[in-house]
């Protein structure tokens, strides 16, 4: 018997925990009636700041998919400040899971990929992207049956809109369009199974040397990862058609289903021998995790009880007393009829919003304000999640985080509200990001001194720029610029001298040499065709060479960029 | 099977898909055995969807969407689509609820067709409302409600009847999912035609808030927070100035505005001091709402300075709450009035 759409906690046992995240926490629990089991996602709303019309849309996603391919959705109530959803409990666990023992052999990706592709497309098919896919979710039955799961930042497109540019994901596995707040659609979706397809060949996806912060500055410029190794050159290929960075010439879900690598694969069955490798491993560790098992939460909300008795309501009152002043109120209401757009513009009406007779306070506040707390809001909320954290986990866990859409969606609505150049100083830190922190600049003393800064102003600093922002680069060779870079600057930043006296070697050193000398200096004319880059005033000529100028952005798209940024930081301290 | 179909039948006009699709829809109530109906109509539905949004390959032609659109009006099948919508399974449930919303959102130069026709048909606008009491399709009914109410003709047909009054039960409901959808139509209900929903408060005035703050007390946390914040936005809003002022007069609102600063959630009493506020900075206080906060005065005075003093980022709060502070400390008992 199915579980119905209405149901209460009382009808559930909850077993141990099976996982836990940002979003909450999800138990194994039984049906009572029918002895089902099933897996229960916790949401705890009231320490989540994120509107529950957010949660409501995940919902709302959810239960509008009916597909063997998508984790299922029974129902879900609301207990205490918590959230049940009730979802079909997967008894093979997540595909990262089961990459514990180590990758997976092709055969069996090939099966997963298929089966991601089906349910993909059925998605894509009933305008919903999901923007999320990665092994962590990618649920197996027992049977050996590929879930996709977590529609956490899932989106649906409507017949108006068709696109998207929220900024979500974890960023491993986020496509390059979605990284650049780029309008994306269904395709973002398939570079993110090619990077699963990588990680589950590999264990890891690519680039998971690097901090999560960095990976998103090298997705956008660099060349697209391959699979590399002893693989078929199907697979490969399969890998490459999904890791195409223009997702206008990436292929759709139903595209790749035709194939070769997908239209030979397996059964579903056969993946059952990564479950059993999975509960073998596990046996033979000895270090087995004792299950969490559920635990009532008990509400310990005291939080403003300085007052020990509640109000005293016992006022001796004789009715209320209406103060007839309808006639003036009816003015009032048709100035208000002008003006009636602009109210709506505001998140929260303060009290200087009130018409006059009310507010003959003094308050001038902007609505700005209200800005602020909702971001910093989310800020406390990430700390929060980070202690409950235990810090053996928590490296892993990070790397895992998905970006959720609500802060981001809030600053693009309200942007509008913020000083630009409040922000266009920290903007211009963050542009050296991929680099570390370089010390603060010193004045030079020594006649060498001025001269090393001023051709590190003049010349260099324009240069070491350009370097970094060089795309088409593998990322050991972005890397490379970026280290030089960041070494030359600091060079420059503690010992201009030295920094003179190496500019000063280097250039007599080429004059002394033969050859070097024929191609770098040949005459003094032609100098400019090699190195106009470098040239002092670049300005308008430097059109022919090969590294591209600074992207440049408006205005709007420097500040959220910069809020972003900072949102970052905040979630993955030192870079 | 779409190759199949597309071999087997002939072309149908768009006139014959509304009507084939009616046909269909009528006939799912008098058979037993539903799953060949079923077919026709996901069929027919594949072939509408077609004519909608064109086959991928090339775009809608406006005039087969105005010929489908024609017909649709004339044999009143928007009002099938809602009417057999427990009757269809779950996929064919979307189609039909896309089919509404697309031919919804048809539009000719200022006119919308569909929105004038259904204008003429409120039992449609009706049954949607209906589709609330119905676990398996109030979301696809939500979903259609919601995108008629932007229109104000249609929003006017639920706010000028004895329907919206159906909110105040619908969000209770204890699934989530439709409790919180009928809560976000509620909300657009009451804040997107500003004018309309200023002349149901008026008009109902004490109705409202008495059905109103039975959700305030509600044991349901979300309905109770996402109610009390909706409180304040509409409170707060100049168009509803008049209701405002009558609102604060009430010194059962004020009661029950301070025991919710008190509440258990975090979220609640933030959300309620920013209807508190507006008793407190009311100048012109009716007095058994003065009375009240002179009565409880020492204990504001305490109670206030701790209140989300860890709210420091928050500059328009804290400048609102000393400002509270401020005045409450000044408060005397009115002479002239007692």
């Amino acid at each position: 018997m199915a579980i119905p759409r209405i149901c209460t906690a009382d009808q559930f046992t909850l077993l141990e925990e099976l996982g836990s995240g940002s979003f909450g926490v999800v138990y194994r629990a039984i049906y009572k009636e029918t002895g089902q089991v099933v897996a229960v996602k916790q949401i705890d709303l009231e320490s989540s700041d994120d509107d529950i019309a957010e949660i409501q849309m995940e919902i709302a996603l959810l239960s509008g998919c009916d597909n063997e391919h998508v984790t299922k959705y029974y129902g879900c109530f609301v207990k205490g400040y918590k959230l049940w959803i009730i979802m079909e409990f997967l008894a093979g666990g997540s595909s990262l899971d089961l990459l514990k023992p180590g990758p997976f052999p092709e055969r069996h990706i090939a099966i997963l990929c298929r089966e991601l592709l089906e349910g993909l497309s059925y998605l894509h098919s009933n305008g919903k992207i999901h923007r999320d896919i990665k092994a962590a979710n990618v649920l197996l039955s027992s049977e050996g049956d590929v879930k996709l799961a977590d529609f956490g930042v899932a989106a649906q497109l409507s017949n108006n809109m068709s696109r998207r540019n929220t900024f979500v994901g974890t960023p491993f596995w986020m496509a390059p369009e979605v990284i650049k707040q780029e309008a994306y659609d269904y395709k973002a979706d398939i570079w993110s199974l090619g990077i699963t397809a990588i990680e589950l060949a590999r264990g890891e996806p690519p680039l998971s040397e690097y901090h999560p912060m960095k990976v998103l500055f090298l997705i956008p410029k660099a060349i697209s990862p391959a699979l590399e190794g002893n693989f078929s050159k199907e697979f490969k290929e399969f890998v490459g058609l999904c890791l195409i960075k223009d997702h206008r010439r990436r292929p759709s879900a139903k595209e790749l289903l035709k194939h070769k690598f997908i239209r030979n694969a397996g059964k579903t069955t056969e993946l059952q021998v990564l479950i059993d490798r999975k509960r073998e491993w596990q046996a033979r560790r000895l270090d087995r995790v004792k299950p969490k098992l559920y635990q009532e939460t008990v509400a310990t909300m005291n939080s403003v009880d300085s007052l020990t008795d509640p109000w005293s309501f016992t006022v001796n009152s004789v009715g209320p007393v209406r103060i007839t002043e309808t006639e003036i109120l009816m003015e009032d209401l048709d100035d208000d009829e002008d003006s009636r757009g602009n109210s709506t513009i505001k998140a929260r009406p303060s009290l200087s919003d009130l018409p006059e007779p009310v507010s003959e306070l003094n308050i001038s506040i902007s609505s700005s304000h209200d800005n602020q707390r909702t971001i910093r809001a989310s800020h406390d909320k990430r700390e929060h999640d980070q202690v409950l954290r235990t810090s053996s986990m928590r490296d892993r866990a990070d790397r895992q985080r998905t970006i959720r859409p609500s802060r981001y969606l809030r600053e693009t609505t309200q942007v509008t509200n913020v000083n630009v150049a409040e922000i266009a100083a920290p903007l211009k830190e963050n542009s050296s990001i991929i680099g570390k922190h370089v010390p603060p600049q010193i004045s030079p003393t020594t006649e060498e001194g001025h001269l090393g800064r001023k051709a590190f102003v003049d010349i260099l600093s324009t240069l070491l720029a350009k370097l970094e922002y060089r795309t088409g680069q593998s990322v050991q060779q972005m890397d490379a610029s970026a280290r030089l870079a960041n070494g030359w600057k600091t060079l420059d930043a503690v010992d201009p001298a030295t920094e003179f006296f190496l500019l000063q070697t280097i250039v007599h050193k080429i004059q002394d040499h033969e050859q070097l000398r024929s191609v770098l200096l040949p005459s003094t004319k032609s100098v400019d065709n090699n190195s106009t880059s470098i040239s002092p005033k670049s300005s308008g000529t430097c059109s022919n060479i090969d590294l591209p100028s600074i992207p440049t952005r408006s205005p709007i798209e420097q500040l959220l960029y910069a809020r972003w940024l900072e949102g970052l930081r905040s979630r993955w301290p030192d870079v | 099977m779409a190759f199949l179909f597309s071999r087997s039948s002939r072309q149908k006009s768009p006139q014959e898909l509304a009507r084939s699709l009616k046909d269909s829809l009528q006939r799912l109530e008098h058979v037993n055995e539903k799953k060949k109906v079923l077919e026709d109509i996901s069929r027919t539905d594949g072939q509408i969807k077609i004519v909608l949004h064109g086959d991928g390959n090339s775009d809608p032609s406006p005039d087969s969407i105005a010929l489908l659109a024609q017909e649709a009006y004339s044999i009143d099948l928007l009002y099938y689509i809602i009417h057999s919508l427990p009757r269809l399974d779950f996929e064919l449930r979307k189609e039909s609820t896309n089919i509404f919303t697309t031919l919804l959102q048809r539009q000719i130069g200022q006119r919308f067709p569909t929105v004038e026709h259904l204008n003429t048909r409120e039992k449609v606008i009706e049954l949607l409302v209906k589709g609330y009491e119905q676990p398996d399709i109030s979301l696809n009914c939500g979903q259609m409600l919601r995108e008629s109410i932007k229109h104000e003709q249609l929003a006017k047909i639920v706010l000028s009847s004895s329907l919206f009054w159906n909110f105040f039960d619908f969000v209770q409901l204890p699934a989530f999912e439709t409790a919180s959808d009928a809560f976000s139509t509620l909300k657009d209900l009451l804040t997107r035609h500003k004018a309309l929903a200023l002349e149901l408060l008026t008009r109902n005035t004490e109705k409202f808030f008495e059905k109103f703050n039975g959700l305030l007390v509600s044991s349901n946390y979300v309905t109770k927070r996402q109610s009390i914040k909706l409180l304040g936005e509409i409170l707060l809003d100049r168009t509803n100035y008049v209701i405002m002022t009558a609102y604060i007069d009430s010194p059962e609102h004020l009661k029950l505005i301070m025991n919710m600063l008190r509440d258990k959630s975090k979220n609640i009493q933030y959300e309620s001091f920013h209807v508190f506020k507006v008793f407190v900075a009311n100048p012109n206080k009716s007095k058994p709402v003065l009375d009240i906060l002179v009565k409880n005065q020492d204990k504001l005075l305490v109670f206030l300075p701790e209140f989300h003093s860890d709210r420091t980022n928050d500059e328009q709060f804290n400048d609102e709450k000393q400002f509270l502070i401020r005045q409450i400390a000044d408060l005397k008992p009115d002479p002239l009035r007692s």
